[in-house]
C-alpha cells in the first residue's frame, strides 16, 4: 500500500503485509459466499409448496408454502399470499352442484350475479373454452375495484384482475379462481397454473 | 538484502517510525512507544459500553412496563419515538467516551465520531437499500420455515452486518497510526456500530409508519443491541490481528463467529416472542426476545472483556511491560 506522508513525517496509512492481504481477500470472500448460500437457501424455500387436502369435498393440490389457508367462508377453500399488497393475491375454490337442466354457463352466470352486487365495479371481460390438459375448462376472465372499507386509509382503490376455472366434475362444477392486482396478474399467472396442474379431485 | 528493504521492514507497524527503537513481537515490528501501549488495559471502555447499553433498554423496558401496567390502550405514536429511543444510547456513548478519556486509558481519537458517522452512513446508504429495499430480506424471511428463516438470520443478516462493520474499521482505521492499542478494535468497532445500529432500527420503524409503545420500543431496543453483538467480537479479532501476525484465516473466523452471533441474536429476539400461553394457544410477548438480547450482548461483552485483559496480562509478563 502506498503510505500516506502526513506533516509531522509520520505515514497516515501503515504497509501491510502479505497476510494481512491475503486475510482482507478471504475476509470478502468468506462474507460473500455466506450471503450468497444464504440467499440461495432463501430464493430455493420460496418455491416450496405445502399440501392442501380436503377429503369432504376430495380435492387436493399444492400451494406456493406459506400462504395462508382459511376454510371458514362460502367456499371449500381460500389460499392467500400473506405478503402481497396492496390486494392478497388468492385462490378460492368452490364446488357447485350441477342438475341436468343447468351448465357451466349458468355456475358462470350465477357468479357474475353475485358478484355485481359484492364487488365494486365488476365486469366480465371475456368467456372461453378450453383445453388444459386432458381436462376441457371453461374460463371466464373478470375485473373488480378493491376499495379499503376503513375510510381513514389514504390508499387508492386497487383494479383487481380475476379469473375463474370451471370443470364439470359428475354432478358438480369445479370453480377454481385466481385473483390478483392488475399490476401483478401476470407475475403470479405461472405459481397459479402450477396449482392447477396439482389439483386432483 | 539492500539497505532501504532493511529499514522498511524494521519500521514500526503503528506508525511507520524506524528511528525510534527496534522492538519486535509476533513477527512485527514497533517502536519503544507503540511497543509498550499496545498491550495496555481500557478498563474504562468497558464501563462506557456497558453504560451505552443500559441507556438502550432501561428507557425501552420502562416504557414497556408503564405500557403494559398503567396504561395498555395507549395508541401507537410517531415513528419519531424510536428516534429518541435509538439516539439516546448512541449520544451517551459518544459522550461518555469523550467524557472518561481526559482521565482514562481510552484513546481519544478523531477517529471516533468519524466512524460514528461512516456507520451511520453505511446504514443508509448500504444496509437498509440493499439488504431490506432491493433484497427484501425480511419478506424472504416471513415466507420461509423456521429453519431456513434461522439460516438466513445467520448467512444474509448475520453476515452482512458483520462484514459492514469489520469493513469500516478495517479500511477507515485499522492501518493508521490512530489505532494504537488491541482494545482500541473493540473502541472503533464499538463507536461504529452505535451509529450502524440504531440508524437501521429507525429507518425499519419509519417505514412501518408507526411505534406501538410496548412492544415497539421493546422492539427497538432488541434489534439496536442484536446488530450491536457483532462489535465487540470484530473489534476483538482486528485489535489483535493489528499487532501480530495472525493465521490468514483469522479474521475471517472473526467475521464468522460475529455473524452467528448476530443472526442467532435476530433469530431468538423475534422467534422467542412467539410464547405458548396453554396446550391449545399461541400467543406474543415482546419480552423474551428483549431479555435474549440484553444476555446475549452482555454475555459477547463479559467474554470480550475479559479474553482481552487475559491476553494483554500475558503478553504483558512475556514481554516483562508495566501494567
Amino acid at each position: 500500500m502506498t503510505n500516506i506522508i502526513s506533516n509531522d513525517r509520520q505515514p497516515a496509512v501503515s504497509d501491510s503485509t502479505r497476510n494481512d492481504r491475503f486475510a482482507g481477500l478471504l475476509a470478502i470472500i468468506i462474507s460473500l459466499a455466506a450471503i450468497g448460500l444464504g440467499m440461495l437457501i432463501l430464493q430455493r424455500s420460496q418455491s416450496d409448496t405445502w399440501t392442501y387436502e380436503n377429503r369432504e369435498a376430495g380435492i387436493d393440490g399444492r400451494y406456493p408454502a406459506q400462504w395462508l389457508v382459511d376454510e371458514r367462508g362460502d367456499y371449500i377453500v381460500q389460499i392467500r399470499d400473506p405478503r402481497a399488497t396492496p390486494f392478497k393475491t388468492q385462490y378460492v375454490l368452490r364446488a357447485m352442484p350441477l342438475s341436468q337442466h343447468s351448465t357451466i354457463r349458468n355456475v358462470l352466470d350465477s357468479l357474475t350475479l353475485q358478484r355485481s352486487t359484492s364487488l365494486s365495479g365488476y365486469r366480465v371481460l371475456n368467456i372461453e373454452e378450453r383445453s388444459l390438459g386432458n381436462r376441457s375448462v371453461t374460463e371466464m376472465a373478470f375485473v373488480f375495484v378493491n376499495t379499503d372499507p376503513n375510510p381513514y386509509i389514504e390508499r387508492l382503490p386497487i383494479i383487481v384482475l380475476g379469473m375463474d376455472r370451471v370443470i364439470q366434475d359428475g354432478d358438480r362444477a369445479i370453480v377454481v379462481t385466481f385473483m390478483s392486482a392488475k399490476e401483478s396478474f401476470n407475475a403470479n399467472l405461472p405459481e397459479f397454473e402450477q396449482f392447477m396442474a396439482s389439483l386432483e379431485f | 538484502m539492500s539497505h532501504m528493504n532493511m529499514l522498511e521492514e524494521t519500521r514500526c507497524t503503528v506508525c511507520q517510525r524506524s528511528d525510534a527503537g527496534h522492538r519486535t513481537y509476533g513477527k512485527r515490528h514497533f517502536c519503544d512507544e507503540h511497543f509498550a501501549a499496545f498491550s495496555q488495559d481500557t478498563p474504562s471502555l468497558w464501563r462506557a459500553a456497558i453504560l451505552a447499553i443500559l441507556f438502550a433498554v432501561a428507557p425501552a423496558i420502562g416504557l414497556g412496563i408503564a405500557t403494559q401496567f398503567f396504561f395498555p390502550h395507549l395508541q401507537p405514536v410517531s415513528p419519531w419515538a424510536a428516534f429518541i429511543l435509538a439516539t439516546i444510547p448512541s449520544a451517551a456513548w459518544i459522550l461518555i467516551v469523550y467524557r472518561t478519556s481526559r482521565t482514562t486509558g481510552i484513546n481519544r481519537s478523531s477517529s471516533l465520531p468519524t466512524l460514528f458517522v461512516a456507520g451511520i452512513l453505511v446504514a443508509a446508504a448500504i444496509s437498509r437499500p440493499l439488504l431490506f429495499e432491493l433484497i427484501g430480506i425480511e419478506a424472504w424471511l416471513g415466507a420461509t420455515t423456521a429453519a431456513n428463516r434461522f439460516l438466513g438470520d445467520i448467512l444474509v443478516h448475520g453476515f452482512f452486518h458483520s462484514f459492514m462493520l469489520y469493513a469500516i474499521v478495517r479500511y477507515l482505521v485499522w492501518q493508521t497510526p490512530m489505532f494504537t492499542r488491541r482494545s482500541d478494535g473493540i473502541l472503533y468497532t464499538l463507536s461504529a456500530a452505535w451509529g450502524y445500529a440504531p440508524m437501521l432500527v429507525i429507518l425499519t420503524t419509519f417505514n412501518f409508519g408507526q411505534l406501538a409503545l410496548q412492544s415497539g420500543s421493546l422492539f427497538v431496543a432488541s434489534r439496536v443491541l442484536a446488530y450491536l453483538v457483532p462489535a465487540p467480537i470484530i473489534g476483538f479479532f482486528l485489535g489483535r490481528n493489528r499487532f501480530e501476525d495472525m493465521p490468514v484465516y483469522y479474521l475471517s473466523a472473526g467475521i464468522a463467529l460475529a455473524a452467528f452471533l448476530c443472526g442467532l441474536t435476530l433469530y431468538a429476539g423475534t422467534e422467542l416472542n412467539n410464547i405458548r400461553l396453554n396446550l391449545a394457544q399461541d400467543g406474543y410477548s415482546p419480552w423474551p426476545g428483549l431479555v435474549f438480547s440484553i444476555v446475549t450482548t452482555m454475555g459477547v461483552l463479559a467474554a470480550v472483556a475479559g479474553l482481552m485483559t487475559r491476553h494483554n496480562s500475558l503478553t504483558r509478563a512475556r514481554l516483562h511491560l508495566e501494567a
